[in-house]
């Protein structure tokens, strides 16, 4: 049984918003704000987390409040869709289930649970107004629309999720202590339970000791150790010589009459299940120190005759520890739903590591499936660490099982279902394309297959390219995609010059080298043709050669590269576009590449003198000072031979390629940098900003305009800021 | 799934601990059913403890169970027996988990509702069907009024009219001639849902062929009842049949869910209730299926001549463990009842301890007594004659404090039929003119506005709260609502807070009627005649109210003209007027008892402490016909009429007395002959003079 779907009404920052989760993993990534807690909360607050205190429904926050209104709204729903029922779940929640499909095509019957929330409000308490004035009414009911009966607390305890909290405090609920969340764990192990030994006699026993039986064995349970450990420290010297004191020196004096008082000083005790409850409480949890011991059984035999002098480690490593501890709990009751709520579990890892802990999800959600990661790293992984996963977990793996036996006993749990939400894109570059779930406006955008117009090819291939750089997508406000360095750093200046800050609109610029940039496109593009998160921009080069090129550039005949007549330009165009629609859109360069087109815009001379810089970049390394002149000097002499170049060259294309020529022939990536700089320097007024304003090319002010979501205004807002200037 | 569940043993320390919680002692046959786990029928004599003895079982198996998704499930026929077993799980806190999830326990309707129709419904695959209500009654009422409301059902009104003609034609004594709208109502009896494919069964007006302008028009009706989220009760086992059709893993589901079954009142459950619970629990397929229930007391409610089903694993089974020791009445009731029961089964009669309670001498030849009479002498006179016999028997504080009946088969006076002399006494009001069938009933509703007031004065006096009160007003509130044309309120749970729904828009109109409310409920004197007028005032305008603004409803006043009169007479008795169910007969000692009369159907599982069945007359024969019965000796009589009789002879602890009419017994030395051969066995006879 897995949560299929969510939908939330008037829930918080979302009017309204459907979700779609998958069996296995499910990551929620989007800006701050976007409503990923949001989203765990709504669905804790319809199953309920083990160990946390339950969740509420606050009349102040809860309710979304819609900016045209004056008062927040007075109902909200949350409604779980939950599928894939076993036949032992649907016995339990017969009377709850929705037989969804027709007659003829009857479809595997699934759980709605909807929770539906009302807002005190002044209409709603005529006459009682004081006293139900925070109170907020809550109702769990099952069925479609919530018209099913109560779903009772003891049915709901068995949905009950695992909650993991962001940015907990996992030394604290790993240490020992009253409820501490070690022994709530521990008491639900069943190994803990076993036989109980009740003709266990303490007495016996010590005096058993005492004489050097050799029969004697200690008792098997918890419960009767501890009642061995009570009796010795009851019986120790200084206890019971208190307890004497107490008794003959005091007590006895203040009584009344015959009436003798005497005390006890002993174990606290209890019924049975209060004792094992103090004794698992006495019992934490702390990583040992990484070494030998750890993996070496003898090694750690004998650590253990000595009480091992234990150094908590980092918050980083008690978050794992942790998390493993609650999978542990999760994948041993039999009866509960196997579904684990994670907020951001990046917190205090480093990136490998999240790496790693990603890796243990997926084993555990998806067995079958690794990261992207694992796929990608597994043969270049240091065998060392194979080896040492070997040994410390799977003595009994045989040993070409390969990486899955690291994780011995992943395959024969029940598999769990994982909401998680993260900021971290290191994450979601790893994590299955299909998995992530992009929260953006209120809105939820699933990258499950089906749902986004990528098909199985797409999503191979992104799986392997996506890496934490371009995963910046998910959480943006704004994408433009590139097809090179170049574009990817001078696209920033370009927008600085223009009055458009990219970093203010929160816009990512992902550069996807050479190929696939629909693909990266299709990633925000949706099947069922609703506007994606957010715009984007794809940046790509017409490609076509102007009638010259051939000769200045000596390409070899075979080229094939196309020029202006050997194209039918309007089909050209289309297929460049192709991608096109929803929120994504294509800029394509009025000619052939992003420097060509720059130079013909009117950027001639400073991409000519870039290209000339650039070419000397591995000069430029010295120290600061004679870099500097240099740079001065070179940039004096590129600027000669430019005007020289002008003065050769009176055709404007044919100067533009032979610009381009000068760009091509060293580091593209340098050039743009120094490029860059310059225009920086060069335009630096508001006037001489006005007049590089005119000489942008415009698919790249427009693709920013896109980006930016500024397509319409733009051009009255930015004279403005020009003017205030 | 396929697990077999492993049940809780049930061992002696297990059965100590119930003990000592409920005071009781579990000794014999009822020690063994306690421990028995084996699906096995328990045949139950009247007064055996079968209730307890099921609280005490699901107690023991309610504190060892484990399972968190899985439970027992507890069903019963009546509400009441429903109502017993929850009220004897409430005294033992570790069985009062039984009342929440994962377990059930509740009615057979209750379960198929929770479990297959309303998810079925939910389920519809052309979108959710709502409930407003499941009530034969007002469903059939909704119907009516639409077919002769809605021009669209003109067939069906033709061939009401078409039909009572010809009946008129062809009336006799037996099938008297009926109106139109008699048959319009037998037309709407016919509306249920028969089976899994959702039909109607109309084969008893001869519509068959579904191009029938008449059968369309039937169907379209049941539809628009569908839609308007009316049901009948067996609707829902319509719909749960349907259910199990289209998905068959359905009943393995259920059983996945229930491992233990038990079902209380088995007699009682109906072929096609009992037919839906094999299905679902057949005995080989439950891990714990035990059925309780007494196959001499199967007696119904309201006849209606339903088709007698092959029983399929019908009740008892071969292998039924039996409880034939009744705590209720002492041997000599025991054995007298045990020649009547149909069964043959012997039961003992256990409850000697019990006759410190009368004066005299515990001896089997006490007072039970065989009233004598003749047509003269059948009105009051055998009243009387028992409840001077009842305080010549009983101390003061019996007489006060015990239960003390008078029964018989037929209660309600037969309609229009012809009475013929020979056929008296032919019911219960017959022996007492002033009986009042109703008012013995536990439904009987209010049908006019003073009666509500009546009812909920009532109810402050005797429970000292307002709530019960409240409630009351605002059912009568409700009714006058849905009276002045407001949609059907449909269910009449918690009606305030319906009422509050309703208004929800409205709050000036909310606060009308709470106003109303209060006044009403907090009236310091009981609704009369002379203070009626303002009461009546303030309702009208709380109707204006309720008319003005935001209303679009319609605008006839007619009937509630009538709801809002002072009623000539009400059905609801204010309390210091003498129930009309209830006989008070007075002694020339000033002792008085007062005598509760009913049917038998009515007293089903009950205790008196002395009972007297009167003779009445049913289809050709009266049930004193059979006197032979009550003297040991056999009698030609049809199983249901041996069936209640058997009821009616257990239900007292103490005393059992008969009313006959004495030509029943012969004339002459015949006569002479069968009071002898009754006196041998026991019983007084006691002539009563005109």
């Amino acid at each position: 049984m897995h949560l299929a779907e969510l939908h939330l009404e008037n829930f918080r920052l979302f009017a309204r918003l459907a979700l779609t989760l998958r069996p296995g993993l499910n990551v929620l990534v989007g800006e701050n704000d976007a409503g990923k807690s949001a989203v765990i909360d709504a669905v804790r607050l319809v199953v309920g987390a083990a160990g946390h205190d339950t969740a509420r429904i606050d009349a102040d926050r809860d309710f979304h409040w819609r900016s045209d209104q004056r008062e927040p709204e007075a109902r909200l729903a949350i409604t779980c869709k939950f599928a894939g029922i076993s036949e032992a779940d649907a016995s339990g929640f017969i009377e709850h289930l929705t037989y969804e499909g027709d007659p003829e095509a009857p479809q595997a019957p699934v759980l709605y649970l909807t929770l539906v929330a009302h807002r005190p409000t002044r209409a709603g308490s005529v006459k009682v107004k004081h006293a139900s004035r925070w109170r907020v009414s809550v109702e769990l009911r099952s069925g479609k629309d919530g018209q099913g009966p109560w779903f009772e607390g003891p049915a709901r305890a068995l949905l009950e999720a695992t909650y993991l909290k962001p940015l907990r405090d996992a030394e604290r609920e790993l240490s020992s202590g009253r409820n501490s969340r070690l022994s709530q764990i521990l008491r639900h192990t069943l190994a803990i339970a076993g036989e109980d030994d009740e003709a266990f006699d303490v007495q016996a026993f010590v005096s058993a000791l005492g004489s050097g039986d050799p029969g004697v064995s200690l008792p098997q349970t918890l419960l009767r150790r501890g009642e061995l450990a009570d009796h010795l420290i009851e019986t120790h010297a200084g206890v019971s010589k208190a307890r004497a004191r107490l008794n003959e020196d005091y007590l006895h004096h203040l009584a009344l009459g015959s009436d003798r008082m005497s005390s006890h000083i002993g174990v606290a005790c209890g019924a049975d299940e209060l004792r094992l409850r103090l004794l698992l409480e006495k019992l934490e949890l702390l990583l040992l120190p990484s070494g030998p011991s750890a993996a070496d059984p003898e090694a750690s035999g004998a650590a253990m005759t000595r009480r091992p002098r234990l150094h908590p480690r980092g918050l980083g490593y008690q978050n794992l520890l942790f998390m493993a501890c609650e999978l542990l709990l999760l994948g041993q009751d039999e009866e509960k739903m196997p579904l684990l709520l994670i907020e951001e579990p990046e917190a205090h890892l480093h990136p490998q590591l999240q790496l790693r802990l990603i890796d243990f999800l997926l084993s555990r959600t998806e067995p079958g499936l690794r990261s992207a990661a694992k796929a990608e790293t597994e043969e270049a992984a240091a065998d060392a660490e194979r080896g040492d996963s070997d040994r410390s977990l799977g003595k009994g793996a045989p040993s070409g099982a390969g990486y899955g036996a690291a994780w011995p006993d992943a395959r024969s749990e029940r598999p769990v279902q994982v909401l998680m939400s993260t900021h971290s894109p290191v994450l979601a570059s790893k994590l299955p394309l299909g998995s992530l779930i992009v929260l953006a406006g209120g809105q939820g955008f699933s990258l499950a297959e089906g749902r986004t117009r990528l098909v199985a090819g797409d999503y191979r291939f992104l799986q392997r390219f996506l890496d934490a750089t371009k995963a910046n997508l998910f959480f943006a406000r704004g994408v433009i995609v590139v097809e090179g360095t170049a574009e990817a750093l001078l696209l920033p200046t370009i927008a600085a010059l223009l009055g458009i800050d990219l970093a203010k609109h929160g816009v990512s610029i992902v550069n996807v080298g050479g190929t696939g940039l629909h693909r990266y496109a299709r990633i925000l593009m949706r099947s069922d043709d609703v506007p994606g998160p957010c715009p984007v921009a794809c940046v790509t080069d017409r490609d076509v050669l102007p009638d010259c090129a051939r000769d200045i550039l000596m390409l070899k005949p075979g080229s094939r590269q196309k020029t202006e007549s050997q194209i039918d330009a309007d089909a050209w165009m289309k297929a460049k576009v192709k991608a096109d629609g929803q929120r994504v859109r294509t800029f394509v360069s009025d000619h052939w590449t992003l420097e060509y087109d720059l130079a013909r815009a009117g950027l001639e001379r400073e991409i000519y003198i870039a290209g000339r810089l650039a070419a000397r970049d591995d000069e430029t390394d010295g120290p600061g000072d004679r870099a500097g002149a240099a740079w001065t000097e070179w940039e004096a002499e590129a600027e000669q031979a430019y005007e020289q170049l002008r003065a050769d060259c009176t055709d404007p294309i044919e100067r533009a390629v032979r610009v381009y020529k000068v760009v091509a022939a060293g580091s593209k990536a340098a050039a743009a940098q120094t490029l860059a700089r310059i225009l920086e320097e060069r335009y630096s007024t508001a006037a001489e900003r006005r007049v590089f304003a005119s000489k942008v090319p415009r698919y790249l002010s427009e693709a920013l305009r896109h980006a930016t979501a500024t397509d319409q205004p733009m051009p009255v807002a930015r004279a403005e800021v020009l003017v205030d200037e | 799934m396929s697990e077999v569940f492993s049940l809780p043993v049930i061992d002696d320390a297990d059965i100590f601990w119930i003990e000592e919680a409920l005071g009781l002692r579990f000794e014999g046959e009822r020690r063994d059913v306690l421990r028995a786990l084996d699906s096995g029928d328990v045949e139950a004599c009247p007064g055996s403890g079968k209730t307890t003895l099921l609280v005490a079982k699901l107690a023991i198996l309610a504190r060892k169970w484990t399972a968190r998704s899985r439970g027992i499930c507890v069903l019963s026929y009546t509400t009441v027996a429903r109502d017993e077993l929850e009220k004897g799980v409430q005294r033992v806190p570790e069985a009062a988990r039984l009342l929440a999830y994962p377990h059930y326990v509740g009615t057979i309707h209750g379960f198929v509702n929770s479990f297959l129709a309303l998810p079925y419904l939910r389920s519809y695959h052309m979108g959710p069907i709502g409930v407003r209500f499941i009530d034969d009654d007002r469903c059939r009422a909704v119907a009516r009024r639409i077919v002769w409301e809605d021009d669209r059902f003109e067939p069906i009104r033709k061939f009401a009219i078409m039909r009572a003609q010809s009946s008129s034609r062809k009336a006799t004594a037996g099938a008297p001639q009926k109106t139109a709208m008699e048959v319009v109502s037998e037309l709407c009896h016919a509306l249920e849902y028969r089976g899994a494919d959702l039909g109607l069964d109309l084969s008893a007006f001869q519509l068959k062929d579904p191009k029938q302008p008449t059968y369309k028009a039937m169907i379209k009706l049941r539809r628009r009842l569908r839609r308007l989220g009316c049901f009948f009760h067996n609707d829902m086992f319509a719909f749960g049949e349907r259910l199990v059709a289209e998905a068959p893993q359905y009943p393995a589901l259920i059983r996945h869910r229930f491992p233990c079954v038990f079902m209380d009142e088995m007699q009682d459950t109906r072929p096609l209730h009992a037919a839906m619970l094999s299905r679902l629990f057949p005995k080989d397929a439950c891990a714990l299926r035990q059925r309780f229930g007494d196959s001499d007391q199967a007696i119904y409610d309201g006849d209606r001549g339903e088709p007698e089903a092959v029983p399929v694993d019908a009740f008892p089974d071969t292998q039924a463990r039996s409880l034939p020791r009744s705590n209720r009445f002492g041997g000599w009731i025991a054995a007298r009842a045990s020649a009547v029961a149909p069964s043959r089964r012997v039961m003992e009669g256990d409850a000697l301890h019990r006759w410190g309670a009368l004066k005299g001498e515990p001896t089997g030849s006490r007072g039970h007594t065989i009233f004598l009479f003749g047509p003269e002498a059948m009105h009051e006179r055998p009243l009387q004659a028992f409840g001077a016999l009842l305080c010549r028997e009983f101390d003061g504080d019996t007489l006060r404090q015990g239960v003390f009946t008078a029964i018989g088969r037929v209660h309600a006076p037969p309609g229009q039929r012809a009475r013929k002399a020979d056929q008296l006494p032919h019911s219960v009001r017959d022996y007492w003119n002033r009986y009042e069938p109703d008012a013995s009933r536990r439904t009987a509703r209010p049908r006019v506005l003073a009666d509500y007031l009546c009812l909920a004065h009532h109810r402050r006096t005797e429970s000292g709260e307002l709530g019960p009160a409240i409630t009351e007003l605002a059912l009568g509130l409700i009714h006058l609502l849905e009276a002045c044309g407001a949609p059907d309120f449909g269910t009449r749970h918690n009606p305030l807070r319906q009422l509050r729904a309703y208004a929800s828009e409205r709050p000036a109109l909310w606060q009308a009627m709470h106003k109303w409310l209060w006044d009403c409920a907090t009236m310091s004197t009981p609704p009369n005649p002379a203070a009626w007028p303002v009461i009546r005032v303030a309702t009208e305008a709380l109707v204006a109210s309720h008319q003005e603004e935001g209303w679009h409803g319609p605008r006839w006043m007619e009937p509630i003209d009538a709801f809002l009169a002072w009623p000539t007479e009400a059905i609801v008795r204010p309390p210091e007027q003498p129930p009309r169910h209830l006989y008070a007969h007075d002694d020339e000692n000033g002792r008085s008892v007062n005598i509760r009369l009913g049917s038998i159907h009515s007293v089903k599982g009950q205790t008196h402490t002395a009972t007297l069945i009167l003779d009445t007359f049913f289809h050709s024969c009266h049930i004193g016909r059979h006197f032979r019965l009550l003297a040991g000796r056999k009698s030609p009589i049809a199983l249901d009429a041996q069936r209640l009789l058997y009821v009616a002879m257990t239900r007292p602890s103490h005393l059992l007395c008969v009313a006959l009419r004495a030509s029943h017994l012969g004339e002459g030395k015949a006569a002479l002959g069968w009071e002898r051969r009754l006196q041998d066995v026991g019983w007084r006879i006691e002539r009563i003079a005109s």
